[in-house]
């Protein structure tokens, strides 16, 4: 993974310096809270219902031991002893003193992180599949064209002041797993005609009041030529994205409004200008960030050679390895989800002994890697077959075994109005309550995956869930309406709404009915829920909801 | 609620330097338990809390003041909102959450059994945690 | 009214003004008759050398430090040489600011005339058809009417890469203090800060920056270690 040089350390020291220049003359009056919330929000600090909070950016969803133990300090020292995973990969804490923050933003540069630009009209966290370097099924690693993407963004002086905030994802597969077309700009690395390594382009997607899914504006973007392309993009969004109305502000709209066509011409005129200047990559340094994300050394011994997997039969074990690992380029090497999302649990909350372990299990059995989720889990990328057993036990020990990788019980849900000040609704209890009355029989019920909002900002990624759960307030109570048939994947698609609106208990049963009408009518257990919906359409399951 | 604002309501904000959820008490303190909230009863009363929110909002003690309907229910005020009662409460859903502490404050300790209520040393059931303008 | 009391082109601080409470625009049809130690007095030329920017101002609008002026350029607030007629009065016969709109409407008349002419950009006013004429303007002013609005950084940048344009760029409206590192780096050389905080920032010299930089910018920049985009600024 990327490591600092000089420069990229001062450059955060930098950071933390100015920001407690500014929480400083914020708490002396010198700048009232209009002035500061910009200036915090681009530190990633937030005023939340109960305090602030603090987003720290996990670029592109990749995490050292070292750094996720200092997450676990961090969430001992200064918070309450527990962390959120976020659906950009990111780790919000919930309870931070703003006084504190400076500190801890000090700490975290220690380790090489901070949390600039995570929130704000800026650039924010690249993220990009969190199998990346460890899947067979990618054309090369996504992540330093992300690492590249994040240092060109870092502060630039020109897109700070954006209309609106600006969420990039990178992929490098035919399989979409970081929901790239719901990104403002989505870059899909492949290998161009002439040979070389390249870009496909899209732009305007993304989710909230208006959701839409990005439209290809270049299908053949030479890796030599990312980032002027990019700024073209930005340039032309800084310039003619609206900003009048806030739900109107995302590049989506201005793409829309103009059609691709003309909104591509934009910025093929600008970038035609400036492809040749300062910004165009040179071939080493593309190669000399992509060296920090070599392949580890992986241990080449055959595992038969190793210790024999004797073992007494457990069929939890065997469930588990079914369910939670996906293939290795590597032999003998398998790619391991972390579920945390325990039946019952909080989605995408750890603890900071779970972190600590976590961080241990990755140095001891993953060559010093862990990876973030958009879905809000964690990823062991590099375990060894033989190793298998040693995690599972120990994932067991710190309750986060559960087998269930993309099944019904791994709902994907915002903070929701228990932390957040925009929310209308609850979404975790929600969560919870599907998790605990489908458990039973979420092997049988297969791939489904729930994605529940607390509001229209989409932060649960509703819209793309197979089931999505949008929280509303309506007379004073929380309410939910249910959509069917989203999906995030390369198979983007946009939920629909199903029709009127439950309460807390009747959402649940709403969901309860989805399923059963879908075990009903299905092909059988190979036709996974997506697929039945889509063959069958919506009224059957509307029947079940409302007759 | 009427449109022009709640008729029985009381102040509350976000303490600056930590975030924390407080209500204006009748002395002028900000304090964190609502049941030691100044609760306005009159428009002018409401327009009383406002301004001294707006003042101390000036004098950076709180962050964006404002007020919240109650209703009064054997003497404690009882937030209408669903946000407000979670205000109130903490998030809902505290005890699922893995590892979760409240942090140690010198002088303050946490009642046995209300984790998420502050007192003073001075023991139990004595004053509410306040904070005072500098 | 603005015009009537300037002897000649090139008398100076006809539209000094003190800096105002925040938020208020630039102020119109003030003036202040020319006092005797402006009018006599050479003007140093506190525009600071920096590569690329082409001559320096004609002395008549280049404003004289003055720690109440409006302008901060180099290292010290200045008076604002530049006068700013509303759209129906009279564009004197001294350095004067106008719109865009005023400036196709007159351009035939004002092209002839022998004070310096500046231009202000409202953020969504494309410059593009402007482009032939930009040399006629020793000053182009870029308005941020509200912070958060960062559109003048695009036009800014545009204005000196694209066009070239070689003259003063100001920066007014909503400057404060933490937009200004960033103001620079895109091209402006001067901007109008009337909010009270950062005025005395820039005085002390207490602006919080970051002088590392991830990326080429406009402003000259010399590069930061062997990494091809990486810039610092400060010196």
């Amino acid at each position: 993974m990327y490591r600092y040089d000089e420069f990229d350390a001062a450059f955060v020291r930098q950071r933390v310096a100015q920001f407690r220049d500014q929480v400083a003359r914020r708490v002396s009056g010198e700048l009232n809270e209009d002035e500061f919330k910009p200036l915090r929000l681009r530190n990633g600090v937030y005023l939340q219902l109960h305090a602030y909070m603090l987003r720290i950016a996990v670029p592109y969803g990749t995490l050292s031991p070292r750094q996720m133990r200092k997450l676990a300090h961090i969430a001992r020292t200064y918070d309450r002893g527990y962390g959120h995973f976020t659906t950009r990969q990111n780790l919000q804490f919930n309870w931070p003193r703003l006084s504190d923050i400076p500190d801890i933003l000090g700490e975290l540069a220690d380790v090489e992180m901070h949390a600039i630009q995570t929130s704000g009209n800026c650039i924010r966290n690249v993220t990009a599949d969190h199998f990346a370097g460890a899947t067979a099924d990618e054309v090369a690693d996504p992540r330093p064209y992300a690492e590249i993407i994040r240092q060109w963004s870092s502060l630039h002086p020109e897109f700070s002041f954006l209309p609106r905030k600006f969420k990039v994802a990178v992929i490098a597969s035919e399989h979409d797993r970081a929901a790239m077309k719901l990104h403002d700009i989505g870059l899909h690395l492949k290998r161009l005609a002439g040979g070389g390594l390249g870009f496909a382009v899209w732009v305007g997607g993304g989710m909230g009041r208006t959701p839409l899914i990005a439209k290809l504006i270049r299908d053949d973007l030479p890796e030599e030529d990312l980032l002027s392309y990019l700024e073209a993009i930005l340039r032309v969004y800084n310039l003619h994205g609206r900003r009048d109305n806030i739900y109107k502000a995302r590049i989506k709209i201005l793409v829309d409004a103009l059609g691709v066509e003309a909104f591509a011409a934009q910025v093929e005129e600008d970038w035609q200008r400036i492809r040749d200047g300062a910004l165009k990559l040179p071939d080493d340094e593309i190669r000399r960030i992509q060296a920090y994300f070599a392949p580890p050394a992986f241990d080449e011994r055959p595992a038969a050679a190793d210790k024999a997997l004797i073992r007494i039969p457990d069929p939890a074990f065997d469930r588990w390895v079914a369910r939670n690992m996906h293939a290795h380029k590597q032999p003998d090497y398998a790619i391991v989800t972390i579920s945390l999302k325990p039946i019952g649990g909080i989605p995408g909350d750890a603890s900071a002994d779970q972190m600590d372990a976590i961080a241990e299990l990755a140095e001891r059995y993953s060559h010093d890697e862990v990876r973030v989720t958009h879905e809000q889990n964690l990823v062991l990328p590099h375990v060894r077959v033989a190793d298998l057993p040693e995690v599972y036990d120990a994932l067991k020990a710190i309750g986060l075994a559960e087998a269930n990788a993309g099944l019904v019980t791994d709902i994907i849900a915002c903070p929701g109005l228990d932390y957040c000040a925009l929310a209308n609704a609850r979404s975790i209890p929600i969560a919870q309550r599907i998790s605990e009355r489908l458990a039973a029989r979420q092997d049988q019920i297969g791939d489904l995956k729930i994605k529940i909002s607390g509001c229209i900002n989409a932060c649960g990624h509703h819209h793309v869930g197979h089931i999505g759960i949008l929280g509303v307030e309506k007379r004073g109570e929380e309410h939910y309406q249910l959509l069917l048939g989203g999906s995030g994947a390369e198979d983007a698609a946009l939920g629909t709404v199903s029709g009127p609106g439950f309460g807390p208990d009747g959402i649940v049963d709403a969901v309860e009915k989805v399923v059963n009408r879908y075990l009903e009518l299905r092909t059988g257990p190979d036709e996974p829920f997506l697929a039945a919906y889509v063959r069958l359409g919506d009224s059957t399951f509307k029947e079940a909801l409302y007759a | 609620m009427s449109k022009r604002g709640p008729d029985v309501a009381v102040l509350t904000a976000n303490r600056l330097s930590d975030g924390i959820v407080v209500y204006l008490a009748a002395d002028g303190r900000w304090v964190e338990r609502i049941e030691a909230a100044a609760v306005a009863r009159s428009p002018d009363q409401v327009r009383d809390l406002q301004e001294q929110g707006a003042r101390d909002s000036a004098a950076n003690l709180v962050v964006e003041p404002y007020l919240a309907e109650v209703a009064e229910v054997a003497g404690r005020p009882l937030p209408a909102r669903m946000r407000e009662r979670l205000r109130v409460d903490g998030p809902s859903i505290l005890d699922d959450v893995p590892g979760y502490v409240m942090p140690e404050v010198a002088g303050v300790r946490p009642l046995a059994s209300s984790p998420r209520v502050y007192l003073n040393s001075g023991g139990e059931g004595s004053d509410p945690v306040s904070i005072e303008a500098a | 009214m603005l015009d009537a009391g300037s002897p000649s082109p090139r008398a100076t601080s006809t539209a000094q003004r003190a800096p105002t409470a925040r938020g208020e625009g630039r102020s119109e049809g003030q003036q202040q008759a020319p006092t005797s130690s402006s009018a006599a007095a050479p003007h140093p030329d506190p525009f600071p050398a920096e590569a690329g920017r082409g001559d320096p101002l004609p002395p008549a609008a280049a404003g004289e430090p003055d720690a109440d002026g409006p302008i901060w350029r180099g290292a010290a607030f200045h008076t604002d040489a530049w006068v700013r007629p509303a759209e129906d009065e009279p564009v004197p016969e001294a350095p004067a600011v106008i719109s865009k709109q005023r400036w196709l409407a007159q351009r035939e008349r004002l092209v002839g005339r022998n004070a310096p002419l500046a231009l202000q950009i409202e953020p969504g006013e494309a410059i593009d058809d402007l482009a032939a004429d930009l040399h006629r303007f020793a000053l182009i002013a870029l308005n941020f009417p509200k912070f958060a609005d960062g559109r003048a950084f695009s036009t800014a940048r545009l204005l000196r890469d694209k066009h070239g344009f070689q003259g003063e760029l100001r920066a007014v409206g909503n400057v404060l203090s933490d937009q200004i590192p960033y103001m620079r780096r895109c091209g402006f050389d001067n901007f109008e800060v009337t909010h009270g905080p950062t005025r005395r920032a820039l005085v002390e010299g207490r602006i919080p920056e970051v002088t590392l930089h991830y990326q080429p910018a406009t402003a000259p920049e010399p590069p930061a270690g062997t990494r091809p985009w990486l810039r610092r600024s400060g010196g």
